[in-house]
């Protein structure tokens, strides 16, 4: 019930504590009716939180279920001073729900132009995910072709076609790992026709390009076993001894074989022993040598040594 | 009915919505009757206008400001008992005051009750607090 307070004078005043309230109290509603009222503003809260991105609608729809509310109504009531009745709390209400009906339909629209320019995008992007795939997947199967190419050509001795064929895989090769890949590959290919040389006895055409790669890759037993090969052809030996040095001490047969070949194991005298008869030796050089052992077989028989010339 | 119970109140503005939607302040009909009291004897207050009011307001006043109308009934009556005892002429103006405002026997009652109640124990303060003087006056001539 709503009370107009203020009205009696103090000296008059009774029973304070009864006779108090407010002349907006909120509006006498049942149970049911008052379930209602928060249910519909629940849903129009809820539609305003759904429509953030579209400000008036939120605004409608916000405004929708403020007065929807029980508290809403009483505030404006309180803060706009008139009776908010139902019909005009229903025509206001269908006033801003029908406000709010050609918002919806130019945001859906609007809505329905932004996913679908989205989709048309994702799809652009797609495509040219997919080009850029393919584009990838030819780039790759060009530059593994002519690695193939040259492996080929490798195998079969043909140098010069091999590393052409590097040079068109170099035009496809974009990472870092491929770069260096290309640049084993050729290297390779360049020490494999190296090689070729020193089989065809081309020793000092062959030793710069091997002092070259060497520089690159110092402890390449081939071609440090390929150099020691043509500095020995050309008679310096102690530089080819120098160059199967390391590979002797790895254990590399090949070098052996080629190092005692050039630098095979020699005997010289190394000092004279007296050797007695029955198969000691004596240290003594005057009469009493060997005297107790059969006599002198031999005064000055040679110890030799083994050494080689290059160490 | 002017005892200086009730003063004369300045009726409120309309606010813009209420010119909007043609409405009148409704707490307005109730300054008016709170007006009547104060300006005309009880007695010269008629149902007629009360209801002139209402209509004038389109409000059931007993519905919509019960407590005010009660108030009205409460202070009155409080105004009554100021001398402990109801007259038969104040007995007959209350009975107009309930007519007037229409208000039940059970709301009577109950407002009977509230107010008698404060009568009753302002009454038996006084008594207490006089036959607190009159039994200290006793001894004292006593030992006199």
């Amino acid at each position: 019930m709503r009370y107009m307070p203020g009205l009696i004078p103090e000296e008059s005043k009774v029973l304070p504590e009864y006779f108090k309230g407010t002349p907006y109290p909120a509006p006498a509603i049942n149970k049911a009716q008052s379930l209602l009222y928060y249910l519909g503003a629940a849903i129009f809260f809820i539609a305003a939180i759904f429509n953030i991105n579209h400000p008036v609608l939120t605004l409608l729809f916000g405004a929708i279920g403020f007065i929807l509310l029980p508290q809403g109504h009483r505030w404006i009531e309180e803060k706009l001073r008139f009776r908010f009745t139902a019909k005009i709390k229903s025509v206001f209400g269908a006033v801003l729900f029908i406000t709010a009906i050609p918002f919806v339909a130019h945001y859906q629209e609007a809505d329905k132009k932004a996913a679908y320019q989205l989709q048309i995008r994702k799809e652009k992007e797609e495509q040219e995910k997919i080009a850029a795939e393919k584009k990838e997947q030819q780039r790759k199967d060009s530059l593994n072709f002519y690695l193939q190419a040259a492996a080929g050509l490798q195998e079969s001795s043909k140098f010069d076609e091999a590393l052409n064929n590097i040079s068109y895989a170099a035009n496809f090769s974009t990472t870092e790992s491929e770069k260096e890949e290309l640049n084993r590959s050729r290297n390779n290919i360049l020490a494999l026709k190296t090689f070729s040389l020193v089989k065809k006895g081309k020793y000092k055409e062959a030793l710069p390009q091997l002092t070259d790669f060497l520089n690159a890759d110092r402890g390449n037993s081939q071609l440090l076993y390929n150099r020691a090969i043509c500095y020995s052809k050309i008679g310096k030996i102690h530089e080819a001894v120098n160059d199967l040095r390391p590979l002797l001490e790895s254990g590399n047969e090949e070098a052996q074989k080629l190092h005692e070949k050039i630098n095979p194991l020699r005997k010289r005298i190394a000092y004279y022993v007296t050797r007695c008869c029955d198969g000691t030796t004596s240290d003594a050089k005057g009469r009493g040598a060997c005297s107790w052992h059969g006599g002198v077989c031999n005064w000055n028989e040679p110890v030799y040594e083994e050494y080689r010339k290059y160490e | 009915m002017n005892h200086n119970l009730f003063k004369t109140t300045n009726l409120s503005q309309r606010s813009f919505f209420q010119k909007i939607f043609k409405q009148y302040p409704q707490e307005n009909a109730v300054i008016e009757i709170n007006n009547l009291f104060a300006s005309k004897p009880l007695f010269q207050i008629s149902k007629d206008n009360i209801a002139s009011i209402e209509n004038k307001y389109r409000i059931n006043l007993l519905k919509e400001f019960g407590l005010n109308m009660e108030e009205f009934y409460a202070v009155y009556l409080n105004y009554c008992l100021k001398d402990k005892t109801l007259g038969a002429e104040e007995l007959a103006e209350l009975k107009h005051l309930k007519f007037v405002l229409n208000l039940n026997d059970r709301t009577i009652d109950k407002l009977h009750s509230k107010i008698g109640e404060i009568v009753y124990k302002q009454i038996l303060r006084r008594s207490s607090f006089r036959w607190a003087a009159y039994s200290a006056g006793r001894s004292f001539f006593k030992e006199a």
